[in-house]
C-alpha cells in the first residue's frame, strides 16, 4: 500500500510505501511494516517525508530536487506513543507532548525539542494548530500563543488571551482571527506588531479558517497607505466567505452552506406572537375576562390594518401562523453542521447557527424530531437534532428553541447511535420523551433520566444492517433501559438499494375500494410495514428483490422478484400502496412498478395488532414506463388524508412532476369494460406520460436535487413541498385543485350587492304590494 | 400416452430419491430456550409445476411443544413467542448454520386461535429462507383458553412473486384493432355519401317551381 508520492521533476515519481521507497536515483529502500505515514514538508529543493513506529523509531525519507537523490535516514523516537499526534506545516512539523513541544524542520536529521515554560508560554496547552510556514499557535483554555519557528528554534512571538485560529499570509504577515468575538487582526511575524485590526460583521461562530487569501492591492478593499494593508478574503469552515476590507466601508459576507443541505423538516410557526394565553393558569374570571377583550381588540386593530392601512406592513405578522396555515418554518441542517431557519413565504434566513464539532450520522443526515411545539406559551418550543461528532465515534444530541436558534440542551453520548424514536408520551413541561438507543442497545433518553415514564411502553423499531445484509428487529425492554432482539432475518443479496417505511402521520381515509361492480376491495392498512430494495448480479444476471416486512413481529408480507433489472432504485409507501422506480438492464429503460394490497375479507376487530396476526394480504401489480431518472420520491400528505395523494417525482433533468395517483392503479384496464367506465379507471397505457402542466416547477430548473420533504397545511386540500440540493424549493401542492378554498377573484363585493338589492327589493315590493291590496279592497 | 406417463414416473421416482432438503423448525415462549418444533422435508428447493416436488412435509416433534407452558405464560398479554427456522435448508450431511430467520407474534393469539395456524417460509430460488409468515385466526386477545393439546400446523413454501413489467404487447393489440375498426367505416361526409340521391331530388324541386 501506498503511503504517499509526489511528482519529481523531469516527470518521474517519488513513491513511498509500506515496504520501500521507490524513484528518484538510488534503488529502492526497504521500511518495515509496522510505520505509520506522518506527513510531507518541503521547502524550496527539499522535500521530506516521516514515517515511524510508535514509541521507537522513524525513518525520514529526503528528496532533494536539485540532484534528484534520494536518502533515507533513520531517527530515533522513543517520546513519540500512540497519543502523540504530529502537525506539519508547510516546512516544519511539531508535536505536542504533555508541555513539551518537539520540531523539526526539513532538512534536519532530528527533532529538536523545548519546553513551553521556557519560551514564555506558562500555562496548559491544550493544542497545537498550523499556522502556515513554520509557525504554529498552541492555545490552551482560555489563552493562546504564536510560535515560530526561527533559525532553528522555537520562539514565541505574542500570547493573546483569547481563543484564536491564524493563517501566514505574505512573506511576513499572519492574520489571527479571535472566536468568539470574531476580531481579525494583522500581526508581523518579525516583532509581534499588530499592524491592523479589521471589523468583522456579524456574530456567532463561523468555526475554524479554511483558506485566506489576501487581496490584491489594486482591490478597492485593500489601502496603501504607508503600510500595505490588504483587503482579506477568508474562507470559513461552515461555508461562508466573508471580504474584510482595511477600511469599515468595504466588506461583504456570502453564505453557501445552504446549498449543501443534507436534512430539512417543517415546523408550525406559533398561533399568535402578541398577548400570551395564560390558559393553563386560570386565574379569578375578571382577569380572563379582560385578557380576551384585549385579545379581541388586538385582532380586530390588526384586521383593520391589514385591509385598510395603506402600507401597513407589520414584520411581526411574518411569525404568526396564519389562518390557514400555509406559511411554515422551514429548519434546515447542513453538511458541515450549520442549522438554520428559513421562512417558507420568502425564502429569508430567519437565524443561522454554526454547531461546531457536528457531522452527518452514517446514512448521510441528521436525525430533527420536534420535541415541543409552539403551542404550550411560556414554554419555548424545541426540537432536537441528533448528529455523529466529527470523528464519528460518539452521538451529539442539541436541543434548541427553533424560533431564535438558542440551545436548550446539548449532550455528548459516548456510543453511536443506532435509531432515534420520538414517543407521545409527555413529561410535565408538555415536552414528548425522545429516546436514543445506542450501538450497545442502551436507551437515552431527552429529557435525561425519563426512564420511568417510558417503562411499559409498547415500543418496536427495526434496524437494517447493509453491511452483513441483516434486519432485525428490537423492543424496549420492560425497565426501559435497553432494547432487546426480537426476530431477525438475512438477505442473499449482494447491495441494499433502499429501504422505505410509512410516514408518521400516514392516514388512511376509506377503509375499503368501491369497484364498478358495487363490491368492496378491503385494503390491508398496516402502519408497520418495511420495504427493503435488493439487488444481486449485474446487468443480465442481476435482479432486484423487493421485500416488505412489519417491522413488530418480522413477518413477510410481500416479496417480489425482477430478472435483469438493477438499481438504482427509488422506493415508497403511503397508505396500502406501494410504488417502485427501477432500472431494466435488458430492455434497457427505466420502469415504474404499483402494487397495492387488499385482503379477501374485511376483519372483524376495529384495531389492527402486528402482534396478532390473521390476515394474508393479495397484492396486486402493474408496471409502467418512465422516460427519466429520478433523483428523489414523495407523497402528498394532507391532514386527514382525504385529498387523492399524488406522487411527486423529481427527476434527474431538474423538474418536479407531480402524478395523481389515478395514473399510478394497479386496476387501470387495457380494454375497459362498462364497470371499468364506471368507476372512471383511466385506460392502461404503457407509457407513463407526464404532461407538461403536471410540472410543479413550471419553466425552472431545480439543480443538483438531493432529496424533498412534504408536509400538511391547515387545509386539507393543500400538501407544501420544499427540495432541496443544489437550489431549494418550496411550493404548495393541491392534487384536487383547491376544493376548500375561495377562489382569488371571488367576487364579495358584487354578490354582497346583489343579496343586499335582492333583500331591499324583496321588501320594497311587499309593501308595494300590500299597498296595492290595501287600495283594491277600497275599490 | 402410457409409455410417456410411466417415463414421467420413473422420472418423478428418480428425482425423488434425489438429496432431500431439512429445515428445522424451532420455537421460543418467552424467554425461555429455544426447542425444535418440527422438521420440514423439501423433496426439492426449485420451483416446479410438480406439486410433490414443492409441498413440504411438516413433521412435529410433540415432546417439544410445550403447550402447558404456552397455555399458562399465554394469559399475560405481553409474552411473547418466536419461531425460528435457519437461513438455509439444509441437504444431508450438511451442517449447521449460525444465521436464522424468526418471527415473533403474542403467544395469547396463538392459545386463541385453537393452537391452528400457519406457517409459510418464503424462499428464493437457491433454498434460503427470506421471511416466514405465521398467521392464525385469533383477531384480540381476551384472556380465552383452549381444549386443544397440540398444534395444527399448515405449512406452505413460498417463492418470490414474479415482478410485473410493461404490458405493452397487448396495448399494442388494442390498439391495432381501433386502427382496423376505424379503417373500415366511411369517414365521407353525408353530402359526399349521398349526393347522387340529393342532386336529382333538388332538380325537380327547382323544375316545379320554375314552372309555376
Amino acid at each position: 500500500p501506498l503511503l504517499y508520492y509526489h511528482a519529481l521533476p523531469h516527470g518521474s515519481l517519488l513513491r513511498v510505501t509500506r515496504n520501500a521507497v521507490y524513484g528518484g536515483k538510488t534503488d529502492t529502500i526497504e521500511i518495515p511494516e509496522t510505520m505509520s505515514y506522518v506527513g510531507y514538508l518541503r521547502s524550496g529543493q527539499e522535500s521530506e517525508g516521516f514515517v515511524y513506529v510508535p514509541g521507537q523509531e522513524g525513518l525520514i525519507v529526503k528528496h532533494s530536487a536539485r540532484d534528484d537523490s534520494v536518502a533515507v535516514t533513520k531517527i530515533e523516537l522513543p517520546w513519540a506513543t500512540s497519543d502523540v499526534k504530529f502537525v506539519s506545516s508547510d516546512d516544519s512539523m511539531a508535536a505536542l507532548k504533555g508541555d513539551i513541544l518537539y520540531y523539526k524542520v526539513v532538512g534536519a536529521d532530528s527533532f529538536r525539542n523545548v519546553i513551553l515554560s521556557e519560551i514564555g508560554v506558562t500555562w496548559k496547552v491544550n493544542a497545537i494548530r498550523a499556522a502556515g510556514k513554520s509557525v504554529y499557535i498552541a492555545s490552551g483554555d482560555k489563552m493562546s500563543a504564536v510560535l515560530l519557528i526561527r533559525d532553528g528554534f522555537m520562539k514565541a512571538i505574542k500570547a493573546l488571551d483569547k481563543d484564536i485560529v491564524g493563517q501566514v499570509v505574505g512573506a511576513d504577515n499572519i492574520v489571527l482571527i479571535s472566536r468568539p468575538e470574531n476580531t481579525v487582526s494583522l500581526v508581523q511575524l518579525s516583532n509581534g506588531f499588530e499592524h491592523h485590526s479589521y471589523t468583522l460583521d456579524g456574530e456567532g461562530d463561523r468555526g475554524g479558517i479554511v483558506s485566506i487569501n489576501t487581496l490584491p492591492s489594486s482591490h478597492p478593499c485593500s489601502t496603501v497607505t504607508t503600510v500595505k494593508i490588504p483587503g482579506l478574503l477568508i474562507s470559513w469552515e461552515d461555508e461562508s466567505v466573508t471580504v474584510v476590507g482595511a477600511t469599515e466601508k468595504c466588506g461583504w459576507e456570502r453564505e453557501e452552506s445552504l446549498a449543501n443541505v443534507r436534512s430539512a423538516t417543517m415546523l408550525d410557526l406559533p398561533a399568535s406572537s402578541v398577548i400570551p394565553l395564560n390558559l393553563n393558569k386560570p386565574s379569578n374570571p375578571i382577569k380572563m375576562w379582560t385578557d380576551r377583550i384585549l385579545c379581541q381588540l388586538n385582532d380586530l386593530q390588526k384586521f383593520i390594518n391589514q385591509h385598510f392601512g395603506a402600507g401597513y406592513r407589520d414584520t411581526s405578522m411574518e411569525m404568526e401562523r396564519d389562518s390557514f396555515n400555509l406559511n411554515k418554518l422551514i429548519l434546515v441542517a447542513t453538511k458541515v453542521g450549520k442549522v438554520a431557519v428559513l421562512h417558507s413565504i420568502s425564502g429569508r434566513v430567519l437565524w443561522s447557527r454554526y454547531m461546531d464539532g457536528i457531522a452527518t450520522l452514517e446514512n448521510g443526515k441528521y436525525e430533527i424530531r420536534l420535541v415541543r411545539s409552539a403551542s404550550h406559551y411560556p414554554l419555548p418550543p424545541l426540537v432536537a437534532i441528533v448528529a455523529a461528532s466529527k470523528d464519528n465515534e460518539n452521538t451529539v444530541l442539541n436541543v434548541i428553541n427553533p424560533l431564535d436558534g438558542s440551545t436548550q440542551y446539548n449532550r455528548v453520548i459516548k456510543s453511536k447511535v443506532a435509531q432515534v424514536q420520538l414517543t407521545t408520551v409527555e413529561d410535565s413541561e408538555a415536552a414528548r420523551i425522545l429516546l436514543l438507543v445506542t450501538r450497545d442497545n442502551k436507551v437515552h433518553t431527552y429529557p435525561p433520566n425519563s426512564h420511568s415514564l417510558i417503562k411499559d411502553l409498547p415500543l418496536y423499531f427495526a434496524l437494517v444492517y447493509p453491511d452483513t445484509m441483516q434486519l432485525k428487529g428490537f423492543s424496549l425492554t420492560v425497565t426501559g433501559e435497553s432494547v432487546m432482539e426480537t426476530w431477525s432475518t438475512k438477505f442473499r443479496g449482494d447491495k441494499i438499494l433502499s429501504v422505505a417505511t410509512k410516514a408518521t402521520n400516514d392516514a388512511v381515509y376509506s377503509q375499503g375500494r368501491v369497484l364498478g361492480d358495487r363490491s368492496v376491495l378491503h385494503k390491508y392498512i398496516n402502519p408497520n410495514l418495511i420495504a427493503v430494495a435488493m439487488e444481486t448480479g449485474t446487468g443480465d444476471k442481476g435482479h432486484v428483490d423487493i421485500l416488505l416486512y412489519d417491522m413488530v413481529s418480522g413477518i413477510q408480507i410481500h416479496t417480489v422478484r425482477h430478472k435483469q433489472y438493477s438499481g438504482p432504485v427509488h422506493l415508497l409507501l403511503a397508505e396500502n400502496w406501494m410504488v417502485y422506480h427501477l432500472w431494466s438492464a435488458k430492455l434497457r429503460r427505466y420502469e415504474i412498478v404499483v402494487a397495492e394490497f387488499y385482503i379477501s375479507h374485511s376483519s372483524n376487530s376495529t384495531s389492527f395488532s402486528s402482534l396478532l396476526p390473521n390476515l394474508s394480504p393479495y397484492a396486486i401489480q402493474q408496471s409502467y414506463i418512465s422516460t427519466t431518472p429520478l433523483s428523489a420520491l414523495a407523497v402528498t400528505s394532507t391532514l386527514k388524508s382525504i385529498t387523492n395523494r399524488a406522487v411527486l417525482f423529481a427527476e434527474s433533468g431538474g423538474r418536479i412532476a407531480s402524478i395523481p395517483k389515478q395514473l399510478l392503479d394497479p386496476r387501470r384496464p387495457t380494454v375497459p369494460t362498462a364497470a371499468d367506465k364506471y368507476e372512471q379507471l383511466i385506460p392502461y397505457s404503457p407509457l407513463l406520460v407526464t404532461p407538461p402542466v403536471s410540472y410543479l416547477t413550471y419553466n425552472k430548473t431545480l439543480f443538483g436535487i438531493r432529496d424533498m420533504i412534504t408536509g400538511s397545511s391547515g387545509i386539507e386540500s393543500t400538501s407544501l413541498l420544499f427540495v432541496y440540493g443544489d437550489d431549494l424549493y418550496f411550493t404548495r401542492v393541491t392534487p384536487s385543485k383547491t376544493f376548500d378554498m375561495l377562489n382569488e377573484d371571488f367576487d364579495y363585493y358584487l354578490i354582497g350587492i346583489v343579496l343586499i338589492g335582492l333583500c331591499l327589493g324583496t321588501i320594497a315590493t311587499q309593501a308595494l304590494a300590500d299597498n296595492k291590496a290595501l287600495n283594491k279592497k277600497w275599490k | 400416452m402410457i409409455p410417456v406417463f410411466l417415463v414421467v414416473l420413473l422420472l418423478e421416482l428418480v428425482t425423488g430419491q434425489h438429496a432431500e432438503y431439512l429445515i428445522n423448525v424451532e420455537h421460543k415462549i418467552g424467554s425461555g430456550d429455544w426447542k425444535q418444533r418440527a422438521t420440514i422435508i423439501l423433496p426439492s428447493i426449485k420451483q416446479s409445476s410438480l406439486p410433490s416436488h414443492n409441498t413440504p412435509q411438516y413433521i412435529p416433534i410433540p415432546a417439544n411443544e410445550d403447550i402447558e407452558t404456552l397455555k399458562r405464560l399465554g394469559n399475560n398479554n405481553s409474552t411473547l413467542y418466536h419461531v425460528r427456522v435457519p437461513f438455509k435448508a439444509l441437504e444431508e450431511g450438511e451442517g449447521e448454520v449460525s444465521n436464522y430467520v424468526s418471527v415473533v407474534v403474542r403467544a395469547c393469539s396463538i392459545v386463541e386461535s385453537h393452537l391452528s395456524h400457519s406457517l409459510t417460509l418464503y424462499m428464493d430460488s437457491t433454498g434460503h429462507m427470506t421471511g416466514l409468515s405465521l398467521l392464525g385466526s385469533a383477531e384480540d386477545c381476551t384472556g380465552r383458553t383452549t381444549d386443544a393439546t397440540s398444534f395444527t400446523t399448515q405449512c406452505h413454501i413460498a417463492y418470490p412473486s414474479v415482478g410485473s413489467s410493461p404490458d405493452v404487447h397487448s396495448f399494442i393489440q388494442v390498439k391495432e384493432k381501433e386502427e382496423k375498426k376505424k379503417e373500415n367505416t366511411d369517414s365521407r361526409s353525408f353530402l359526399a355519401k349521398y349526393w347522387m340521391y340529393i342532386v336529382p331530388v333538388a332538380l325537380i324541386v327547382m323544375m316545379s317551381a320554375g314552372g309555376q
